[in-house]
């Protein structure tokens, strides 16, 4: 796999805002003094996540909106907030067909105000609905379609494979569940497909992975839903890259009937992998943020909106 | 004094809100379920709105008796566009509001009160503390100041914008057992504030004869609701004052009672707050037999992380649209 010279992902959308979390070592964040003599205003959180990231190999910086939260305000209000131009923009991409990923989508694609690529698993259009003892929503993502998306400005790439996106930079692509104990039944979700339906396997889900000369992999995985394990087994797999540098994103562990021992196997595999930047965000809870701060106390990066991470350069 | 049948309060501002939190009981197996939360499958339902987070903190207090109600709102916020539009979503109607507080002079606690004011449309009252006003400014660790910052709560602006200044350094009762904890004395050891040095970072104030002193917040009043056989719920904006300080002023105001409650922030999460205190805190919310604990906006993973090690059964992680609520014998 290829390289890039150096990479910035900036925190554009996530559940959680804290300006009292200092500044580390190629993590900057919106401060008290951001909060509370505000130039352009103060960041928004709510329960969805968005990354923007700019690649930057030579002279040449590719910037990528990965995911856009979970409704218009907060994604395109935050870019403002930071200073961002999201005209900057070259592709976009979504993670999965999942209201908390793709639900700003529509504003974004607006702000960005051109035609902009937006690469996507085809399974991402299905129907999908919940039914539960207590409740079934029909249809909840009827909101994302190729069409509402074209409309909207965006050529849609509808791809199962991995895709290279910039010099280094790549979709995971489908991604195979590795490891026993992320084996997941699906449990109330379900799908139509060929007129069937199904249990939701959420086989659109995909991750990007980046690889940072000198560094490694950087893995972004916005809701972990193959098993962040698995996620980042599949980059090194995919790549060929043995060293495992990040891994931000949802961990997909925050729900009350996630086993304890779960959470705990996934901290203890990530130690082994010897990860050197660990951000469990989004949907992966406290207990999970405790268990990684506890068990790999270095590694461990707490996330807010509006932090900047940078990796390499 | 009064006592409340019971009292539901709403978190419509907080630092984080996460779907994925059930429904529960609290403390876990006491048969109360007294916890609901704007969930899955509201963020989910097309027609519906989903809230935001910022960081600032507002709860609304609910106090009812026989067939009266009183509605407190604690905070409002940093921006008050959040707060009107999590208002909005969690259908809460602003004009209803009887009584605003104001727990300190920082913004991301009066920051909403002029939109909250104008969303309300008639006058409010607004108790704070008299020196919440009083200018105040930040000089950061590394070496940048913020210039004053709390320009906005003069209370000659609140009263432009439909606000009625009440400021009072004792205890006010608000009805139905609802009761401003009034200054808060500093005796809880561990929470003492350390010495002042002039010029090193920290908070600034100016006070009312024009001496420059360490900012040590002695503005920041609590709310306590005193409910009729279950004790105290007890709320902090951000606890400069400590959360257990103000959980004893609580009691030093309504009585001897249970805590059944405490909730707000906790002032954990400053880099500068020694990192021994989160424990200390633990320590002191367990001898006080408090049963629903929920740290919120200022208190940091590191009270989180040990009040989910320490005392799991009593701890409750906020986040925006939770519900709780507190009553006897309920059926």
């Amino acid at each position: 796999m290829q390289t890039c010279d150096a990479l910035s992902v900036t925190v554009l959308v996530d559940n959680y805002i804290d300006m009292l979390v200092p500044d580390g070592p190629g993590i900057r964040r919106q401060g008290m003094p951001e909060h509370f003599a505000p130039r352009r205003g103060t960041p928004l959180a709510e329960n969805g996540i968005s990354f923007l990231l700019r690649a930057t190999t030579g002279s040449r910086t590719t910037t990528i909106l990965f995911d856009a939260g979970m409704s218009p305000i907060p994604v395109v209000h935050n870019a403002q907030v930071l200073g961002i131009d999201l005209t900057d923009v070259d592709q976009v991409v979504l993670s999965h067909g999942h209201p908390d990923h793709f639900g700003g989508i529509y504003a974004a694609l607006a702000a960005i105000g051109r035609p902009v690529p937006l690469t996507i698993h085809p399974s991402a259009f299905r129907p999908r609905f919940i039914a539960r003892p207590d409740v079934v929503m029909p249809y909840f993502n009827m909101q994302l379609s190729e069409r509402a998306l074209q409309d909207a400005g965006a050529g849609v790439v509808a791809v199962r494979t991995p895709l290279e996106l910039a010099p280094g930079v790549t979709t995971s692509g489908q991604i195979p569940t590795l490891v026993d104990f992320e084996e997941e039944v699906p449990s109330g979700r379900f799908c139509i497909h060929d007129g069937q339906v199904e249990p939701d396997p959420i086989e659109d889900y995909l991750s990007l992975i980046v690889n940072v000369r000198d560094l490694g992999l950087i893995v972004l995985d916005p809701c972990g839903h193959a098993g962040v394990i698995s996620s980042v087994l599949h980059a090194r797999q995919l790549s060929g890259v043995e060293r495992i540098h990040a891994l931000m994103g949802g961990f997909h562990l925050g729900h009350a009937g996630i086993s304890q021992e779960k959470v705990d196997k996934t901290a203890a595999a990530l130690a082994e992998l010897a990860v050197a930047h660990i951000s469990p965000m989004h949907c992966s809870g406290f207990r999970t943020q405790r268990a990684i701060s506890e068990r790999c106390p270095d590694s461990f990066k707490l996330m807010t909106v509006g932090a900047v991470v940078t990796f390499g350069g | 004094m009064f006592e409340a049948d019971s009292v539901t309060v709403t978190v419509l501002v907080e630092n984080q809100v996460d779907m994925l939190l059930a429904d529960q009981e609290s403390p876990v197996g006491s048969g109360d379920h007294c916890v609901t939360r704007y969930g899955l499958i509201e963020h989910f339902d097309p027609q519906l709105v989903p809230p935001q987070a910022e960081n600032g903190i507002s709860l609304l207090v609910e106090a009812r008796r026989g067939r009266h109600t009183t509605r407190v709102l604690f905070d409002v916020g940093l921006t008050g566009s959040v707060l009107a539009h999590n208002m909005k979503v969690l259908g809460v109607d602003p004009a209803s509001i009887d009584h605003l507080v104001v727990s300190h002079g920082h913004p991301d606690h009066f920051g909403g009160i002029h939109r909250f004011l104008e969303l309300a449309g008639r006058p409010i009252p607004v108790a704070t503390h008299g020196d919440a006003e009083l200018p105040r400014y930040a000089l950061m660790a590394d070496g940048r100041a913020s210039s004053v910052y709390n320009a906005a709560f003069a209370f000659s602006a609140v009263e432009r914008s439909g606000g009625i200044p009440v400021l009072s350094r004792e205890s006010l009762d608000l009805g139905w057992g609802v009761h401003t904890t009034g200054e808060i004395p500093r005796q809880v050891p561990f929470e003492k504030p350390p010495p002042f040095l002039r010029g090193a970072p920290g908070l600034y104030q100016v006070s009312a004869d024009g001496e420059l002193r360490r900012d040590d917040v002695m503005d920041e009043l609590g709310l306590v609701i005193d409910v009729k056989d279950v004790g105290l719920v007890v709320l902090t904006g951000c606890a400069h004052a400590g959360v257990i300080n103000t959980i004893d002023q609580a009691r030093a105001v309504c009585g001897e009672k249970p805590i059944r409650a405490v909730m707000g922030g906790f002032h954990l999460g400053f880099p500068t707050t020694p990192a021994e205190n989160v424990a200390l805190t633990a320590e002191a919310l367990k001898e006080r037999d408090v049963a629903t604990v929920m740290p919120m906006h200022c208190s940091g993973l590191r009270t989180h992380a040990h009040l989910t090690g320490s005392r799991p059964e009593n701890y409750l992680q906020p986040s925006v649209g939770t519900v709780l609520h507190f009553e006897a014998n309920r059926a």
